[in-house]
């Protein structure tokens, strides 16, 4: 036990919790609930969105994928900034001139709502629960490395904490704990950086040249190698990566914190700002935690494996450079993290079941909003016991990766509709429903057959299917769908959902 | 809320997809020389470095981001502005 570690870790989780606690007097209606009232100024919604995008998978995720692979962990890195620009470029202006809470709000402005709202549900509780996985499994290994509690434990500490996270604060709490830990995380960051680079001197040459020495694969781990050897693999994972993030529930939610259209521009660029130095910051983290962790056996076994899992290397790497209170602060960082990120996916997640679903669908709009925020409160503790379920089922895997394949389910299934309910006239409720679904299943059970879980959960020799992740398929088959279905479209609603664009207050 | 001015008065859409092209055709050009190119992309900036171009090109790409979506956001935000002021 490492007990300074371990007493800064349980000081933060308490500050977060008296931040969840803080924001919940302040939470008193479906607005303040969801949306935070619409209260938060465009640099605090920026430091949140960027919180949302620092999560485990990018903390520890991205660290532990370096470690294993090399410059090919950093290719995710890359990926991930490319996604918020394009929000901002599409979608920011128009999601905030029609929504109220969720992007399905905005696509039910033109297209028929129940229809659209069922489907929608789905995808985003698809998407949401891929995006657990990843934050359940590096808190659980977090757990299990800083107490010796064990995985199953650890997980259902985890899944406890985060219900009482949503279930009390909802978007109010989150905001905060994400605008609180984003800071917390940059500080980290840019701290470990530092001390690393005094290490060799403020030599970068010097760090990426003892990184080749010690990693088992020489020096092949400072330049790219997968892509050369499944180029199809890397333009699918390219794909997923920067057009995911335009479908992502827990992000587009984030724009209506802000009062208005001007402050959700402002909000993307501190997110972009702020996201892609910390992004950048990996280039030196990764290859810092190979240089320092590799081959000590303080931080790897027999075998050459990292202690706690290979999702542990950025804390190995800060106890590295700053001894055990660095390592209690970023793993008490960390872990508000993850808390942080789960609970915005737990929100997303639950109020496509409470306001899409029940509020929208089942009642018909006709249910007063402490019904809806009561069951958003239900979805939420369901959530949970799935989300721990998952954890444990993927235990192991990297994070990064797991993220990854939420990121490609969403750019085969919301991020198509909403697109073409934006732009394109011709598009029918249909065609719209037709096309998302097919992304969504096609993308789902592609994963399932493909690397990511027919061989590395299910253990199976060789994939079904080679493309990991799927997108490169599953995007366009999404889109010419839409499309194809739209144009067959003769219905009636579908010439009501043409003629809508016309009055839609966007165009 | 404040009330806000119909969006085609403010947003730049063509400006938006000129600078997402730039943007995708950045990130891909990356991947595609990883892929396509991967000697170029491994060899060290200066004899005997470590540094590649492909720490040089991803790092490029992450900052263009920043770049771009600052451009966007002053350019648009700037239209909405004058648009609030002819109506006052």
């Amino acid at each position: 036990m490492n007990l300074v570690a371990i007493g800064l870790f349980l000081v933060f989780v308490a500050l977060t919790l008296w931040i969840t606690w803080w924001a919940a007097r302040r939470t008193h209606s479906a607005q303040d609930f969801y949306a935070a009232g619409g209260r938060i100024t465009g640099f605090q919604n920026g430091l949140a969105i960027a919180g949302d995008f620092m999560s485990a998978g990018a903390f520890l995720g991205l660290t532990g994928l370096v470690v294993a692979n090399g410059f090919d962990g950093l290719i995710y890195a890359v990926g991930y900034t490319t996604g918020m620009p394009i929000v901002v470029f599409l979608l920011a202006e128009k999601l905030r001139r029609l929504g109220r809470f969720t992007f399905t709000d905005v696509v039910c402005t033109r297209l028929a709502e129940r229809p659209i709202r069922v489907f929608a549900a789905c995808a985003s509780l698809v998407v949401v629960a891929f995006y657990l996985i990843a934050q359940m499994v590096g808190a659980g290994q977090l757990i299990q490395l800083l107490f010796g509690l064990d995985y199953l434990y650890a997980e259902f500490v985890v899944g406890v904490l985060m219900v009482c996270y949503v279930m009390f604060g909802g978007m109010v709490a989150t905001t905060w704990v994400q605008i609180v830990k984003a800071v917390l995380l940059l500080i980290a960051g840019f701290t470990i950086a530092g001390l690393l680079l005094a290490r060799f001197g403020f030599d970068l040459n010097a760090l990426l040249a003892r990184a080749a020495t010690v990693h088992p694969k020489g020096a092949a781990i400072l330049a790219p190698q997968f892509p050369a050897k499944d180029p199809l693999s890397a333009f699918s994972l390219g794909l997923a990566l920067m057009l995911g993030t335009a479908g992502l529930p827990h992000i587009l939610m984030r724009f209506f914190t802000v009062p208005d259209a001007r402050a959700a521009r402002l909000s993307v660029f501190w997110a972009a700002t702020f996201m892609n130095a910390f992004f950048a910051l990996i280039f030196l983290l990764g290859f810092g935690a190979v240089a320092l962790t590799a081959g000590n056996p303080a931080y790897v076994d027999a075998a050459g494996m990292l202690r706690g899992g290979g999702n542990m290397a950025a804390i190995h790497l800060s106890h590295a450079v700053g001894g055990d209170a660095m390592m209690g602060f970023v793993s008490a960082v960390a872990f508000a993290t993850i808390l942080a990120v789960v609970a915005g996916l737990t929100l997303a997640g639950a109020s496509a079941v409470s306001h899409d679903l029940y509020a929208s669908v089942f009642r018909r709009g006709r249910v007063d909003e402490r019904r809806e925020v009561q069951v958003s409160r239900i979805a939420t503790l369901v959530l949970g016991l799935v989300a721990i379920g998952l954890g444990i089922a993927f235990k192991g895997q990297n994070v990064a990766y797991m993220v990854s394949l939420a990121f490609a389910v969403a750019c085969s299934s919301t991020f198509p509709v909403l697109i073409l309910a934006l732009y394109w006239r011709g598009l029918t409720t249909l065609g719209a429903v037709a096309g998302g679904t097919a992304g969504l299943v096609s993308a789902l059970v592609l994963t399932v057959l493909g690397p990511a879980v027919w061989v590395k959960v299910l253990g199976h020799a060789a994939p079904l299917f080679p493309l990991d992740p799927p997108a490169l398929v599953t995007l366009p088959l999404a889109f010419v769908t839409c499309w194809l279905v739209s144009r067959l479209d003769r219905s009636h609603q579908g010439a009501t959902d043409r003629a809508r664009f016309e009055t839609v207050p966007a165009e | 809320m404040s009330p806000e001015p119909p969006a085609s008065a403010t947003e730049p859409l063509g400006l938006g997809l000129f600078l997402l092209g730039l943007l995708a055709a950045a990130f891909f050009g990356f991947i595609g020389l990883c892929a396509f190119a991967p000697a170029w992309s491994a060899a060290p900036l200066v004899p005997g470095g470590s540094v590649n171009a492909a720490f040089v090109l991803g790092l490029g790409v992450i900052g263009l981001g920043v770049v771009l979506t600052g451009l966007y956001v002053v350019v648009a935000n700037r239209a909405e502005a004058r648009v609030f002021r002819a109506r006052s």
